[in-house]
C-alpha cells in the first residue's frame, strides 16, 4: 500500500487528515481506508433523522435479549460513512453517485472498532466516471457492509475535466 | 402467503427534508460533500443547486422495511440504488416498497424500492431483500 493511502489512526469524532494528493488521478488499486466507532448517540440520532426507530438500533436492553446481544448500526448509517468518504476524501468533495449497491453479511455493533475501505475497480476517464469497492471491516475481518458504486468525479479528480 | 406477507403488497411514506436535518446529517456523518449546501460546487458537479444525501433516500427505505412492511424485526440484507435525478430540501419525497417476489423456504423478501416526487420524477430506483425470520408479527 503507497503511504499516502496508510489508514489513519480512528478515534470517535477525530477530524482524519487529508493524506491524498488533490492533483492525482485515480488508478485501478488505489484505496482509502479510515477507522471509526459508533456510540450510542449515534444510533439514536440517525433513528430520529431516518424514522427507523427499530428497538434493534436504540434499545440496548431489547437488544441484549435478542441474539445480537447489543445494539446494532442501521445499514444506512454505515452507507453514510461510506458517502463521508466519497464526498470528502477519496475521490474527494464534488463527488456525485449515479449507483450504488449495499450488501449488509454481519451486523456492525456499538462500540467496535471499524475500517471504511474504499478501492477503485474501474476507471473511466473517457466518461470521468470510477467504479469502486465500497466496505465497512470489522474486527473479525467479516463485513458489516459491502458493494460498490459508480460515481461521476470531481473536475479535478479527472485528467480530461469531463464532469458528466 | 408467508407471514401476512403476499405480491404487490406496498407502503409508502412521504417526506420533506429541511436545512436543519441536512445540517444534522452532516454533523452525524461527517459526510459534508459541498454538493449539498454550496450552491457553486453542485454546479460544478452538473446540478442546479444543492442536492439531498443520498443515505437520507436510503434511510426512507430502511424506516419502511422496518416499520412498516414487513415491519419490526425485518433483516436488512441487501439494497441496490439507481440515482437518476436529484432530490432537494424542502421537496416532498415519495418512498415506496413493494414486495416483489416471495421466498418462504428461505423467509426472504425482494422488495421493489424507490423515491420520487409528487410530479412523478424518480430520484432513485432499486431493490431490496430482507429477511424475516425474526418478524415480529404474526398474521
Amino acid at each position: 500500500m503507497k503511504d499516502y493511502l496508510k489508514p489513519e489512526s480512528g478515534k470517535h469524532n477525530d477530524k482524519p487528515k487529508q493524506t491524498r494528493p488533490e492533483d492525482m488521478d485515480l488508478k485501478i488499486g488505489d484505496c482509502y481506508k479510515v477507522n471509526t466507532i459508533f456510540i450510542q448517540d449515534d444510533f439514536d440520532r440517525f433513528a430520529a433523522l431516518s424514522g427507523d426507530n427499530n428497538p434493534i438500533h436504540t434499545d440496548p436492553a431489547f437488544s441484549a435479549r435478542s441474539r445480537f446481544g447489543k445494539t446494532v448500526a442501521h445499514g444506512m448509517l454505515l452507507y453514510s460513512k461510506v458517502c463521508q468518504v466519497l464526498g470528502t476524501k477519496f475521490p474527494g468533495p464534488g463527488t456525485v453517485q449515479i449507483e450504488q449497491d449495499l450488501m449488509f453479511p454481519t451486523p456492525t455493533y456499538v462500540g467496535e472498532q471499524i475500517t471504511i475501505y474504499i478501492e477503485v475497480i474501474d476507471y473511466r476517464s473517457e466518461k470521468g466516471e470510477a467504479e469502486l469497492l465500497t466496505q465497512v471491516q470489522r474486527p473479525d475481518g467479516s463485513l458489516g457492509l459491502d458493494g460498490r458504486t459508480v460515481v461521476q468525479l470531481p473536475l479535478d479528480k479527472n485528467s480530461n475535466g469531463v464532469a458528466s | 402467503m408467508m407471514k401476512g406477507l403476499a405480491l404487490g403488497q406496498k407502503a409508502e411514506t412521504h417526506r420533506t427534508f429541511h436545512d436543519r436535518d441536512i445540517r444534522e446529517y452532516m454533523a452525524l456523518t461527517g459526510d459534508i460533500n459541498p454538493i449539498y449546501f454550496d450552491r457553486e460546487e453542485a454546479q460544478r458537479a452538473g446540478f442546479e443547486g444543492p442536492v439531498l444525501p443520498n443515505p437520507l433516500l436510503g434511510g426512507l427505505f430502511s424506516y419502511l422495511l422496518g416499520t412498516q412492511l414487513p415491519g419490526r424485526g425485518t433483516n436488512y440484507l441487501k439494497q441496490s440504488f439507481q440515482f437518476s435525478s436529484p432530490a432537494h430540501i424542502e421537496e416532498e419525497i415519495i418512498a415506496s416498497v413493494v414486495i416483489v417476489r416471495l421466498r418462504p423456504e428461505k423467509e426472504l423478501v425482494n422488495l421493489h424500492t424507490t423515491c420520487r416526487n409528487s410530479t412523478g420524477i424518480v430520484f432513485c430506483d432499486g431493490e431490496a431483500l430482507v429477511l424475516v425470520r425474526d418478524l415480529e408479527r404474526n398474521q
